[in-house]
């Protein structure tokens, strides 16, 4: 590989090339314009950019009810919401959360900020994005259109048979339910699959494997798991549908079915969800702590190994949502035991972030107090994992409130807090605009104090046995007290993210300018100017190292050799990244909005009759076909006057200064 | 594709298997279990039909377009034949999806291999189609083929195992 030789024997490129090949790329990679230009552009930062938009609207959503429950909650024999309000709130509030907040918004970053770490232009299928992204945006309104008029689902947001079957769940709320599971199945599976590619096939030359940025492995370790877990959910939730319309009986024990089976497929899927959520939180924690201690992070193949490890463990932890259902007692040994071995690699990871903080220089900015904010507070929410992991205390504590403590810490610990920190880091380069610093040390410390002061009363009333999912409970109860300090916190909490938005706004249009580079970070994304232009950089860089700006020479080559008169990208080899061959994405089209369209008829049309499916099989099948009708010779004739790929791609030569 | 694919049948199988081990009879009382000779005749042809596949495939690597439209044709045909046996089995299951649990796990298995025969058929048609007009058949082209060639095996690979649990495995186990 000769990027890794000494530079001077490599022309450089004159300020004329760079300048005409800047000219060249504006016009290939423009952003089609206006309301058609909308539903027809595919470039990764639009199709990010929306996701992680779209996402938070959700969580604002999603806040709202889990505000409107605490409400409820604050007192004992509140009358503010009826008990079927409430149980469509809360399943509202935790679906919306889980399917329509948490996962989304993690892939959605990742689909903005991975072709820029890897040093491409765009995601590996950028058409099969964008239609992801409209089918996750359908599945969103889907469910609130059926919660805004009184039918939302109601039977919390994993949706247990039998109380979730046809018999004791009539009417269409379950079965939106489901549907809209698979909707943000399928956008998950898009998303997976367009990062796993771009990952391991078009990384700049010279970032194998052993370089890549921790938080590129963590999506990479993220979707390969989406792959192995989503299926399940929509597995069972089709299922639960084929039972709940045509008359199946996989849920309905009177006729040899099982509704266990509805828990072992669900938390198959549902247990490597937390880590779905939560591994990408780990990469945004990685590459915060490098920025902030300006240095490389400790450990980290290690650190990677163990992401590694925790998506395996994942898979294999399952049972332990089902304590409570009556499983052999060597089943339950190997799912505690399995369940407390996670604490291994999540113990590498926080000492080795431990480490790297310890030996850094550390510069104690927003984002680097959110991730110390994660530290604190997943390590609680990790303690009492352990503890569930026993099956005594499981099955004293099970569906208690002393649960829902535990998963908060875990989820908005592990993920919300990281994000937090994620959107403070990354906005500048999204924006070209700093967050205020003052505003943000606000928002941390008031989500942080808020946060403790909702959840860590839930613990004792947990253990004071205050169940889970029920709309209120008697005054002598002597839960009171507690509830109403929760409810107070969830306030506070409120109050950070209304900060939070607040400072965003401000920012968005009087933030002092960021630069290419404000905090002096390490990976690729900052080496080109914020916001990035389209076509992201002018000339493909190499790289020399795990942190490819602070090792790369004053001489690093860069690509040239591609075209700039289409949207050609490199493709490198999956594990050394060394040049292979050079490869044109298509650019924008309405045929991924037309069959988003067409799949998301036909999934809610399937709610309403199972005979309607017949028909409109059609417009799916026809947006498809012209979806991958060819477009005539336009593109390979262009390809007959190219120059034979592995020389050409591989003439590098330094970047002009 | 394959891995997403190939986790929802693993899945189907292993609740195949799950709801089977809770049961006393296997399948429940009033179901036979299936015939065994025209689903193995069946079942060749499905085989049968990945031979034109592969020449397509490989006619598809050299550019050969003559040798992909006849691969294409010929794959399709046994695919038909097979599609139209898989319907008359199907009738002459005796039970259906309403029955009980273990006619809806095997009408759902069923169901789901089918949908993959019709759109990996499918697929197999349009390309047929590109193929045979003037000027749409180009390098991406090719690759489709190629593509759709390894889809065909998982279609027919995925089969057999299926084949094995539906057919073999209630006479067998």
């Amino acid at each position: 590989m000769s990027t890794a030789e000494p530079g001077a024997r490599w022309p450089r490129v004159g300020e004329e090339e760079t300048e005409r090949a800047r000219a060249a790329l504006e016009k290939v990679w423009a952003e089609p314009r206006g309301m058609v230009g909308w539903l027809t552009n595919v470039n990764h930062t639009a199709i990010g950019r929306r996701y992680v938009v779209t996402a938070l609207a959700f969580f604002l959503l999603g806040g709202i009810e889990a505000l409107l429950v605490r409400l409820q909650l604050a007192r004992p024999e509140s009358r503010l919401l009826d008990p079927d309000l409430y149980n469509q709130m809360f399943t509202t509030h935790g679906t919306t959360m889980m399917f329509l907040f948490a996962v989304p918004v993690m892939q959605g970053i990742a689909v903005y900020l991975v072709p820029f770490m890897v040093g491409t232009r765009n995601v590996a299928f950028p058409r099969l994005n964008a239609f992801g992204y409209f089918i996750y945006l359908f599945g969103g309104l889907l469910l609130y259109a059926f919660f805004l008029v009184d039918a939302g689902p109601d039977a919390g947001w994993f949706a247990y048979t039998p109380l979730s079957g046809p018999q004791f769940s009539p009417g269409k709320r379950v079965d939106v339910w489901a549907q809209m599971i698979t909707f943000t199945e399928i956008s998950s599976l898009v998303v997976a699959s367009a990062l796993i590619v771009t990952i391991l096939k078009m990384r700049a030359p010279g970032m194998s494997l052993n370089r890549m940025p921790v938080f590129v492995w963590a999506m990479l370790v993220q979707s390969f798991m989406v792959l192995f877990a989503m299926p399940a959910v929509m597995v069972c939730s089709s299922m639960l549908i084929l039972d709940r319309l045509v008359g199946t009986h996989f849920f309905n024990p009177a006729e040899g079915g099982d509704p266990l089976l509805w828990q072992h497929l669900f938390w198959f899927f549902g247990h490597p969800e937390v880590y779905l959520i939560f591994i990408p939180a780990l990469g945004f924690v990685s590459s915060i702590i490098v920025a902030f201690t300006r240095r490389p992070v400790f450990g980290y193949v290690p650190l990677v190994l163990s992401l590694v490890a925790t998506a395996f463990l994942g898979f294999g932890v399952w049972v332990h949502h089902m304590f409570a259902t009556g499983i052999p007692p060597l089943g339950q040994s190997y799912f505690t035991a399995a369940s407390m071995m996670i604490v291994i690699p999540s113990g590498v990871q926080i000492f080795c972030w431990m480490a790297t903080l310890w030996s850094g220089r550390v510069r104690l900015r927003t984002p680097l107090l959110f991730v110390l904010g994660f530290v604190a507070i997943f390590t609680i929410g990790g303690l009492s994992g352990v503890m569930l992991a026993s099956v005594p205390i499981d099955l004293q504590v099970h569906d208690t409130f002393f649960v829902v403590a535990h998963l908060h810490y875990v989820l908005i610990g592990g993920a919300v807090f990281p994000l937090f920190g994620a959107l403070y880091f990354w906005f500048p380069k999204a924006t070209g605009r700093t967050l205020g610093e003052g505003l943000g040390r606000v928002n941390f410390w008031l989500l942080f104090v808020g946060f403790n002061l909702t959840f860590f009363p839930m613990h004792q009333l947990g253990l004071r046995g205050m169940p889970r999912r029920v709309y209120t409970y008697p005054a002598e109860m002597g839960w009171g007290r507690l509830n109403l300090i929760a409810t107070l916190g969830a306030f506070v909490l409120g109050v950070g993210v209304a900060v939070f938005l607040w400072n965003a706004a401000v920012s968005l249009r009087a933030g002092s300018l960021a630069g290419a580079d404000p905090w002096q970070a390490d990976t690729l994304e900052w080496s080109i100017p914020s916001p990035p232009p389209l076509y992201a950089f002018v000339h493909l860089p190499t790289v020399a190292g795990r942190s490819p700006l602070w090792d790369a020479r004053p001489d690093q080559p860069v690509v040239v050799g591609l075209r700039n008169d289409r949207r050609e990208v490199l493709v490198t080899t999956t594990v050394e990244a060394l040049l292979d061959h050079r490869e044109v994405l298509p650019t924008h089209s309405l045929w991924p909005f037309l069959s988003a369209v067409a799949v998301g008829a036909l999934l809610i049309a399937s709610i309403f009759s199972p005979r309607a499916v017949v028909p409109l099989v059609l417009p799916v099948a026809v947006t498809m076909l012209g979806w991958y009708w060819p477009r005539g010779p336009a593109r390979d004739a262009a390809g007959a006057e190219e120059r034979p790929l592995a020389r050409e791609a591989s003439r590098l030569s330094p970047e002009t200064p | 594709m394959l891995a997403i694919e190939g986790t929802v049948f693993a899945l189907l199988v292993g609740t195949y298997f799950y709801l089977r081990f809770w049961l006393p009879a296997w399948p429940p009382p009033g179901a036979e279990p299936p015939p065994l000779t025209w689903p193995t005749l069946n079942l060749l042809v499905l085989v049968a039909s990945a031979v034109p596949m592969r020449w397509a495939d490989k006619a598809a690597q050299r550019g050969d377009r003559a040798g992909v439209q006849g691969g294409l044709l010929g794959g399709i045909a046994l695919a038909l034949v097979f599609m139209a046996g898989r319907v008359q089995l199907w009738r002459a299951l005796g039970f259906n999806y309403a029955s009980h649990a273990y006619g809806s796990i095997v009408y759902t298995i069923l169901g789901a291999h089918t949908m993959h025969v019709v759109a990996a058929t499918g697929e197999s048609a349009v390309l047929a189609v590109i193929a045979f007009l003037p000027h749409r058949f180009h390098d991406e082209q090719r690759m489709g083929v190629v593509a759709s060639g390894l889809y065909w095996n998982f279609v027919v690979g995925s089969w057999l195992l299926l084949f094995a649990v539906l057919y073999l495995g209630p006479r067998l186990l």
